[in-house]
Order: C-alpha cells, then structure tokens, then sequence
C-alpha cells in the first residue's frame, strides 16, 4: 500500500469539513500542529461559519447574526455562552416594587437574537398566559454585545435593530424605551441583569486597546468612569458584575464573582460620582436562576410549572420541585413577599407514593363533592356546551359541576404550609386541618385541595414541547 | 431491452487492480461522479467504468455501506437505531490509514453521506488528543521553532487542559 496518508492529502474541503466538527479547544490545538494549517483554521467565513451552522443553524439564522466586522469566531463564543440561557428562568429575590421586573422569563431562539419574555398570568380570569417581550440580546455591525431591556413589555413582538452605541457616548433611549443592560453569568444558572449607563465608556479613551481589539467589552462594569479600577483584559466576565444593590450584596458578590478590585477604597470624589450614577438607574439590577426541571417526567409526573385557578379566582403560577429524598414541594412563581412568604409551600410531601385505584369510600366522598375552581364561563357559553335551560343556568353551583370532572388516575397525600390552625366552634383543633390530597388525573395534569375546605384547584401545563400555550394578549 | 425499468439495471465498476463490481443503478446513484458519466454518456453505458482512483478495498467498503443505508431505509422500524448501530461497527471495522483512504475515494465518487460520516469519524478520533497525537495522525510535519512552540503553548494554555494523555 502506498505510504501514509497525511491531512495535505486531502482536499481542502475535506479539511474544513473534518475542522468543522471540532471545538474551538481543537482547532487551537490543530493550529499548533503546523504553520500551514493556521490560515486554515481562522478561515472565518468557511471554517467557523461552518461551525456555527453545524451548532446552531437549525435554531438560528447565522447567516443574520453577523453584519459588518462581526466574525464568525466571535459569534461562536457569544453563541456559546448565550446558548445556556434557553430555557425558563425565575427570579431571585423580592424584585424592585417600582419598576415591573418578571418573576418568570422564557428564552427562545430568534433569527438575529436571542429573545427572553416575561411570562406571567394573564388578569382576565382564563387559563390564558401572557408573553411580552423583556430582553433582546444581539450583536452590533462592530461585534459589540448589545442587550436591550424593555421595562414594561408594550413594544412590539419584533427584535430591534442592534445598532452600537455612538462614539459621543450619548445613550439616549430608542423609539421603544429600551434600556441597554448587562447580563453577566454567575454559573451556568445564575445571572444577572443590570443596566448599562457608561456603555460609552467601552468607547472611551480610558479603554485599553486589548478591549478595543476584542471589539467588545464586558468585563467593562456599568458606572465606574475611571477605567483603571478593573482587573486584567482578559478577565471572563462570569467574574464581575459591576453595579450592586447595597452593601450586602456586595460582598456575597465578591466572594462569588471574584472581583480582582476591591472597590472598598474608593476615593469620595469616585463614591460621589457612584451616588448619581445610581440616582440616574432606570433599572435595578435583577437576579434570575434557571429552572433545570420545568416539565414533568415518568418518574416525576408532578414536577415543573404549573398553572391553576386558586380560590380567589385568580390564574397563577406554580412550581413543584422534587428534593433529593423523595419528597415534593409547590410554591407559588411570583408572588409578592407580602402575600406569601418565599419559603412557605403551598404543599409539601416527603413520601410520593401514590394511592391507585381502587380507592376507598373515604377517598371517593372527598374528592366526589368538591368543586373544581374554573375560570368564568359566560351564561351564553354554558349554554352552548351543555344544552342547558335557563333555569339550570341560573344555578351557579351547577355550573361549577358541569365542566367535566377529571377522572382520577392516582391520589396522593399532601400538608399545607399553614401553620395557622384555626380551632373550631368547641375550642377543639382538628389535627387533620393542615391535611390535603393531590388527584392525579388521567390526562397527566392534577388537582390539588385541602381538607378543610371544599375545592379542588386544576394544574395545567404551562409549556408543551417546549412552547408555551395558551397564550393571549395582555 | 426496453422492459426493465431503471432500478434494475445494473452498472459494472473496475478498480484500479481491475476488479470487477456490479451495481444496481440505484446504488449508483449516490456514486455522483459515476452517475455523471452516465448522464453524460447518454445512458449507453454497456462496458465496465474504470475508476482510475479507487482501488478494491475502498469500492467494496463503499458498496457495503451504500447497500445497507438503503436496504435501511427501505425497511419500516427502528431504522434509525439500526442504522446508528451499522455506522459505529462501520466506522470501528477500519483502522486510521483504512479511514483516509476511505474518505479519499468517497471524495473522488461523491459519496455525500458517507463522507460527512467519515469526516466525523476522523474528527471524533482526535477529539481531545494532545498536538502530538493530531501530528502523528495526519502526517503532518513540525515546522515551528520550538521557541514559537514554547509562545504557541503559553497563548493557548487554556485550550491544552482537559487534553488526553497519549
């Protein structure tokens, strides 16, 4: 046989295809395999479109992406850090009271963006979720890292154009109110969103020109004008997240952010600048943890968010966890701290085994003679559906009945958080009050009520295959 | 002979040692740069084609592969997993010399599918591995210095951890 067969054998699109499959890890390394090679692998328009085609072509237009002086190789590392994001996302902590921040984002693929929505119930008594726009992340004609926020959610459903920011460093707001903010990595399941009111500073004199180079800067923190403040270039900006909330804060953050400044020394002129930058925020910095179990599984079928008409006749948001011994837990998304406490569950179980059929008469009573909250259904509506006269229509107990009840699959026992146990009329307390049942029900969604009152609160999907239904506008 | 229809007719091959390969015509559809002598010879293909580049190892392989993607194919059920399962024996049953030559003679026939697999495999092989080891593989020749060696090492330190040992 002929003597071995070496890679200049081949032809060059067989090379770049070969290329093609690997990380960047591997290209550097095959790029140390020779000098002839090199030109090879930083061949932007074919190898690394290439791969970014092969990563993300089904999901993206990559073609769109990059405009201008954006390469290829750089929108394969943004995409590669951003990619993380898809997905549902909660917020962590109270959130501000003045400005509209989600309690719950969803992040899906666009053709020139990654787009994030605030999901939230809808107010018009349905099972209808409302999905408005929140941040659109993208990449300027320069490679500059462009992420628009939008405060409230009313501009149009269409990404906007990632222009840069203009060399005066005048950021003025676009025609749809969209402030420009930083979303820095804290793992793979944190991060956070702040605004970005010294984005000219990345422009500006005090920049060095390894961040110029990189075309884009991000280790750059919002605020701080004076650029020495910040570590080295290279810094990963999983590292430093810039603006804090309030002294607390700053210093979970530096234990976790690795922050090579440590910002405790400023002078008074530089705390007397931070004081107005900070009196100037549009928008306070907001974080957001990833919910890795968001749907249920064969061997979870309770797990992930939810959607059920509780007793006030209020659509809402539910999450129920499985911990790692067994147990199962549901809080409600997006409450405010007022109403319910962050830690308290609306139920909890620390043993999921269920109750098959056949149940017991105890069992079939107390599911039987509850009513299932359901949404308003007009009188015409009723009419319509169940052929009912106008007598029976009148009778509001009788419609609640009249939806279909579910047949139940599995029952499961569950306790309310309540701690707040209420004696009855002899001053006697019925020890079962905290006591509360999961119906699971054919169609895989469930119920839930408690034995002290009278209800059953339907679950439905929020996602299905990995879309969200039922939507409706706001 | 104007009764049979077109996926019944059979094409003969030769190698570059001169042996002889019947294919069916439609296997020798996905043999591109075969079906573009076909084309261009209006269809009057009676005497064997001689495939300068591809010796017999090579062709019979490729045969192989084409025949049981498309008896897959044709088939109902669990194709996909079969079909996966083909792939890996396929690509295992060769060793890395035997690979190249593959993906050399898939190029010059144009076999897409089978190439892309192929370049895949090779990629999968050097997945990880240290500079060295990629050399070694490809043949290819160190023309740095080692003082540019030593700068190349230095820039690239984050790429080199997590690298398999040789």
């Amino acid at each position: 046989m002929a003597s071995s067969l070496s890679f200049s054998d081949f032809p060059e699109d067989v090379q770049l295809c070969i290329l093609s499959f690997l990380s960047p890890t591997e290209i550097a390394t095959f790029s140390c395999t020779s000098k002839r090679f090199v030109s090879l692998c930083t061949s932007d328009s074919r190898l690394w479109f290439t791969m970014c085609e092969r990563r993300w072509g089904s999901k993206t237009q990559i073609n769109k992406w990059v405009k201008g002086a954006v390469t290829y190789r750089h929108l394969y590392r943004t995409l590669s850090e951003w990619e993380n994001l898809i997905g549902i996302w909660r917020r962590s902590g109270p959130g501000s009271a003045s400005i509209s921040s989600p309690s719950l984002l969803f992040f899906e693929w666009w053709d020139t963006c990654i787009s994030g929505f605030r999901v939230s119930p809808s107010t018009n008594g349905s099972y209808g979720v409302v999905k408005a726009p929140f941040l659109w992340m993208g990449l300027s004609d320069d490679g500059q890292i462009v992420n628009l926020l939008d405060p409230d959610g009313r501009s149009e459903v269409s990404a906007p154009e990632f222009a840069a920011v203009p060399a005066n460093g005048e950021v003025g707001l676009t025609e749809n109110e969209l402030i420009p903010v930083n979303l820095s990595f804290m793992g793979r399941t944190h991060f956070v969103v702040e605004e970005n009111q010294s984005f000219a500073a990345a422009n500006s004199s005090s920049c060095s020109s390894d961040q110029k180079r990189n075309g884009f800067s991000r280790s750059m923190s919002p605020g701080n004008l004076s650029g020495d403040e910040y570590g080295s270039v290279g810094e990963d900006v999983s590292g430093s997240p810039g603006s804090l909330p309030d002294r607390l804060m700053s210093e979970i953050y530096q234990h976790l952010a690795n922050r090579t400044s440590p910002g405790s020394d400023k002078s008074r002129k530089q705390r007397r600048r931070e004081k107005e930058r900070l009196a100037k925020r549009k928008w306070e910095p907001e974080h957001f943890v990833k919910i890795e179990n968001c749907s249920p599984t064969p061997s979870r079928p309770l797990q992930g968010l939810w959607k059920g008409i509780c007793d006030d006749m209020n659509l809402a948001f539910y999450l129920v966890v499985y911990d790692d011994i067994g147990g199962i837990a549901c809080r409600r998304v997006g409450d405010p701290p007022e109403r319910f406490s962050n830690y308290a569950p609306v139920f909890w179980t620390s043993k999921t085994t269920f109750l098959e059929t056949p149940f017991s008469l105890e069992e079939e009573t107390l599911y039987d003679s509850r009513l299932h909250i359901r949404p308003h259904q007009t009188s015409f509506e009723i009419q319509e559906q169940f052929h009912l006269s106008d007598v029976e229509v009148v009778n509001p107990f009788q419609q609640l009945h009249l939806s279909g009840n579910e047949v139940v699959k599995r029952i499961l026992h569950i306790s309310s958080s309540y701690d707040l146990v209420i004696p009855d009329a002899a001053g006697m307390i019925n020890p079962r009050s905290g006591e509360g049942r999961i119906w699971q029900y054919h169609n895989d969604t469930f119920g839930f009520g408690f034995l002290c009152d009278n209800f059953v609160i339907d679950m439905k999907h929020i996602f299905r295959n990995g879309c969200i239904v039922d939507i409706v506008n706001p | 002979m104007s009764g049979i229809s077109d996926t019944e007719r059979m094409i003969t091959l030769k190698t570059v040692e001169g042996t002889l390969f019947d294919v069916k015509s439609s296997i020798a559809k996905d043999l591109k740069t075969v079906q573009a002598f076909i084309d261009d010879s209006d269809d009057d293909v009676t005497s064997p084609i001689p495939l300068p580049n591809v010796f017999t190892r090579e062709l019979s392989r490729i045969l192989d592969y084409l025949n049981n993607h498309h008896r897959f194919r044709s088939g109902i059920e669990k194709a996909d997993e079969e079909m996966a399962r083909y792939d890996a024996e396929f690509a295992k049953s060769m060793s890395h010399e035997e690979l190249k030559a593959l993906i050399l003679a898939a190029n010059y026939l144009n076999v897409k599918d089978l190439l892309e697999f192929l370049n895949q495999t090779v990629a999968d092989v050097i997945q990880n591995k240290s500079v060295e080891f990629v050399r070694n593989f490809f043949g290819i020749e160190n023309d740095y210095t080692p003082e540019e060696e030593e700068k190349l090492r230095n820039e690239n330190e984050w790429a080199f951890n997590g690298v398999e040992q040789d």
